[in-house]
C-alpha cells in the first residue's frame, strides 16, 4: 500500500493518503499478530501447510486490501470492496465500484497494482521480495496453482517471473503512453492510462481507469496493443522463460500454444457465423473489433470490453454468446496470469482421446506411446489425464453452481450462464449481472468462485480439510 | 403601459418560460437517457436524438474531429463531433473537477459504419448547459484521527516485536 500512498501524496489526494495509511497500519498489525500466534510453531512446512498458507493468504489479503477501497467512499459496502479486491487479485476484472470516472489517481493505482500483483501471484511476490527462508516455499508456491519451476531454486523462479513481468511493464507502459498521447490524451494522464492499460492487460485482469473500459478510448491502436499484451500475458511463464533463453521453437511446438490457436480459430468461426446470422455488424472490421476482440479477451480471460455489457444479451445472438462462454471457460495457459481450465488440460485431453482412437485401430499387441510437448517431450500418463479431467470436471461443476446461483437470484438463464462462465474463468466480461445492486448472496458466491478458480481448487480444499481435521482433533 | 414596454414584457415572459423549459425549447426534443439508447439501440438506430450529461475524462482530438465521452446518471456514451464544437468544453470530469454539463444533439448509431461497429452518437452541435467546477475534497478529520491512533499503535507493536526478535523470542 506504500505505492498508492506515495501516489496519493504526489497527487495531493489527502483523504486517499489517509485511506492507504490506515490500510497500511492494519496490514502491519495483522502481520505482527500472525507472527505472534505462529511464533511457537517451528515444524517444517508440509504440503498441506503450503496449500493452507497459499489459500488463507488470499482471504487475509482480500480483507486487508479492501480497507482503502471501502474508506474511499466509492463502494456501497465492505462486501463490495472485498468483491473488487478478490476480482483484482484473481485477475477477474468484474467490478462494483461506483463513480469510477471521478476516482482519484491513488485509488486507480491501487486497483491496477492489485491486479498486476494478483497476476504474478501474491505468493510469488512474497517469495521474491519478502521471504528469507526458502525452505518449504515451493509448497506454498504450488498452492497458488503455479507448479512450473523455471529455475532449480524456487526463489529464483519467482524472481525470474518478476523479471519477465517488469521488463514487459516498462515496454508496455511506454507503448501505451505514446499511443494515448497520439489519441489525444494529455500528460500526465497519458502516462497513467498507459501504465494502467498495461497492468490490466498483461495481468489478464481487465480493469481500466474509466467506466466504459476500453470503449472509452475509441481507438483501434489501443485495441490492437491490448490484444498483443493480454495474449502474451496469458502464456505460461515457463514458455516466456524458454523463449527468453533462446528456445524459440517452443512457441511452435508447445501444446498450450497449439491448443489455444486451434480453439481460438474454431470459436472465431463460430462467433462470425453467429454475427452473420444475427446481422449485427456492418463490415468485417467491425466483426474484428467487436467480435474477435471480445473472443480473444474472453479466451485469454482478460475481460477488456469495447461494447456495453447489455449489448452481449441484446445484440450478439445465442450462437456468438455460446462461443464466448466456451472461450471464457477454456481460458489461457497454466502457470500464467490467466484463468479458466487452461489450454494445457485441453491439449492433454485431446492427446488422451487420440491415444484411445489409435489403440482401437492398431493391433492389440502393438505398444503405443502418446507424447505431448510442453517445454520438453512428455509421455502421456494416466496421472496427467486424471488430473486434467478432475480439474475440468470441477470447473464445469462450479460453472453449473454459478449458473444456478444466478437463476436463484432472479436472472434469466443466458445472463446467469454468461456471468457464471466469466467468474469461473476469472475473465471479467459481464452481461450486466454484476452491479452494486446484485443480491449479496450472489456476490459472496462469486467471491468464493473467483478464489477457487484462481487457486484451482486443491489448496482451498486442503484448507477446509485442515480446518475440519483441526476441529475433529480438539 | 406603452406598446414598447408591453412587447418587452411579452418577450421577457417567453424568455422566462424558455429558461425554465430550456432543454425542449433549444433542441426540440427531451434528452434521452444514455441507458435507454443502449437498451433500445435497434429502436433508436439512425435517429436524431438529444442527450444531456457530464463530459468525463478527456477531449480526444482526432484530426478535425474529437471524441468526448458524456455520462448521465445511467451510463456514458462516446460522442463524435467537430473539434470546433469540442473546444467549447472548459472542464472534463475527474477527481478534481465536475465536468461541463452539456446538451448534445446528433445521430445515434447502434453499430456505426464509420467507426467499425461502435455504439456512438455523431453530434453536430454541443451546448454547455452548466460549466464544470472544481470539486472540493476537505480533509476528513475523523479519518485523520484514526490514522494517527493506528500509526502510534503500529509503532508501539513494532517496537515490542523488534525487542522480542532481538531477544530471540520470535
Amino acid at each position: 500500500m506504500l505505492f498508492p500512498l506515495a501516489v496519493a501524496i504526489i497527487a495531493r489526494e489527502w483523504n486517499a493518503a489517509l485511506d492507504f495509511l490506515i490500510g497500511f497500519c492494519a496490514c502491519l498489525l495483522a502481520g505482527f499478530f500472525l507472527v505472534l500466534i505462529c511464533a511457537r510453531g517451528k515444524r517444517p512446512i508440509s504440503w498441506t501447510h503450503g496449500m493452507v498458507v497459499a489459500s488463507f493468504s488470499w482471504i487475509i489479503g482480500m480483507l486487508l486490501a479492501a480497507i482503502p477501497y471501502y474508506l474511499s467512499g466509492h463502494y456501497l459496502s465492505y462486501l463490495d470492496a472485498c468483491f473488487d479486491v478478490m476480482s483484482g487479485f484473481t485477475t477477474t476484472g468484474l467490478t462494483l465500484i461506483q463513480d469510477l470516472d471521478h476516482a482519484g489517481y491513488a485509488l486507480n493505482m491501487w486497483r491496477h497494482v492489485l491486479t498486476y500483483l494478483g497476476g504474478q501471484g501474491m505468493v510469488v511476490f512474497a517469495l521474491t521480495f519478502l521471504m528469507n527462508d526458502a525452505g518449504g516455499a515451493f509448497k506454498i508456491y504450488v498452492g497458488e496453482a503455479k507448479d512450473e519451476k523455471l529455475l532449480p531454486n524456487v526463489r529464483n523462479t519467482a524472481r525470474a517471473i518478476w523479471f519477465i513481468s517488469v521488463v514487459y511493464l516498462l515496454v508496455g507502459t511506454l507503448i501505451f503512453t505514446l499511443v494515448a498521447l497520439g489519441e489525444g490524451i494529455k500528460m500526465p494522464r497519458a502516462f497513467l492510462h498507459g501504465l494502467w492499460l498495461f497492468m490490466g492487460g498483461w495481468s489478464t485482469g481487465g480493469f481500466a481507469p474509466m467506466s466504459q473500459n476500453i470503449l472509452y478510448y475509441h481507438s483501434l491502436l489501443i485495441e490492437l496493443f491490448t490484444i498483443i499484451f493480454f495474449t502474451v500475458g496469458s502464456f505460461n511463464f515457463a514458455l516466456h522463460y524458454a523463449v527468453w533463453s533462446g528456445d524459440r521453437q517452443e512457441l511452435r511446438k508447445n501444446v498450450e500454444i497449439i491448443s489455444f490457436t486451434v480453439t481460438l480459430i474454431l470459436l472465431t468461426l463460430l462467433t462470425t457465423a453467429g454475427f452473420m446470422k444475427a446481422k449485427i455488424y456492418p463490415d468485417w472490421m467491425a466483426v474484428f473489433r467487436k467480435g474477435f476482440y471480445h473472443l480473444i479477451s474472453g479466451h485469454t480471460t482478460t475481460g477488456f470490453m469495447t461494447v456495453y455489457a447489455r449489448q452481449f444479451i441484446n445484440d450478439w445472438g445465442e450462437l456468438a454468446l455460446l462461443a464466448l462462454i466456451i472461450a471464457m471457460l477454456i481460458g489461457g495457459s497454466a502457470s500464467s496470469t490467466a484463468g479458466g481450465f487452461k489450454g494445457l488440460r485441453m491439449g492433454i485431453l485431446f492427446h488422451a482421446l487420440r491415444e484411445d482412437v489409435r489403440r482401437l485401430i492398431r493391433p492389440e499387441t502393438s505398444v503405443l506411446v502418446e507424447k505431448f510437448h510442453h517445454l520438453r517431450e512428455v509421455v502421456l500418463g494416466e496421472r496427467h489425464v486424471r488430473m486434467a479431467l478432475m480439474i475440468i470436471v470441477l470447473y464445469v461443476f462450479m460453472f453449473a453452481v454459478g449458473t444456478v446461483g444466478g437463476l436463484l437470484a432472479g436472472y434469466p438463464l443466458l445472463e446467469a450462464m454468461f456471468e457464471a462462465a466469466s467468474v469461473t474463468g476469472n475473465v471479467g466480461l459481464s452481461a450486466g449481472v454484476t452491479t452494486p445492486a446484485t443480491p449479496w448472496g450472489l456476490k459472496v458466491l462469486y467471491i468464493i468462485m473467483m478464489w477457487l478458480a484462481r487457486l484451482e481448487f486443491m489448496s482451498v480444499f486442503a484448507m477446509f480439510a485442515y480446518i475440519a481435521a483441526g476441529l475433529k482433533n480438539r | 403601459m406603452r406598446r414598447g414596454e408591453r412587447v418587452r414584457l411579452i418577450y421577457l415572459s417567453f424568455l422566462a418560460v424558455a429558461i425554465i423549459f430550456w432543454r425542449p425549447v433549444l433542441t426540440g426534443a427531451a434528452p434521452v437517457p444514455v441507458n435507454d439508447l443502449i437498451e433500445k439501440s435497434r429502436e433508436y438506430d439512425g435517429k436524431r436524438v438529444t442527450i444531456s450529461g457530464e463530459v468525463i475524462g478527456d477531449v480526444m482530438k482526432r484530426g478535425n474531429f474529437a471524441w468526448v465521452n458524456v455520462a448521465d446518471s445511467s451510463a456514458a456514451i462516446g460522442v463524435w463531433l467537430p473539434y470546433e464544437e469540442a473546444k467549447k468544453i472548459t472542464h472534463t470530469g475527474s477527481y478534481r473537477f465536475r465536468g461541463d454539463t452539456v446538451l448534445v444533439e446528433g445521430v445515434f448509431h447502434r453499430a456505426c459504419p464509420e467507426h467499425y461497429g461502435e455504439l456512438d452518437l455523431h453530434a453536430d452541435s454541443l451546448q454547455i448547459v452548466s460549466p464544470g467546477r472544481p470539486l472540493s475534497h476537505p480533509l476528513d478529520r475523523e479519518k485523520a484521527l484514526l490514522a494517527g491512533i493506528l500509526l502510534l499503535l503500529t509503532a508501539a507493536v513494532a517496537m515490542v516485536w523488534y525487542r522480542r526478535r532481538k531477544a530471540g523470542l520470535l
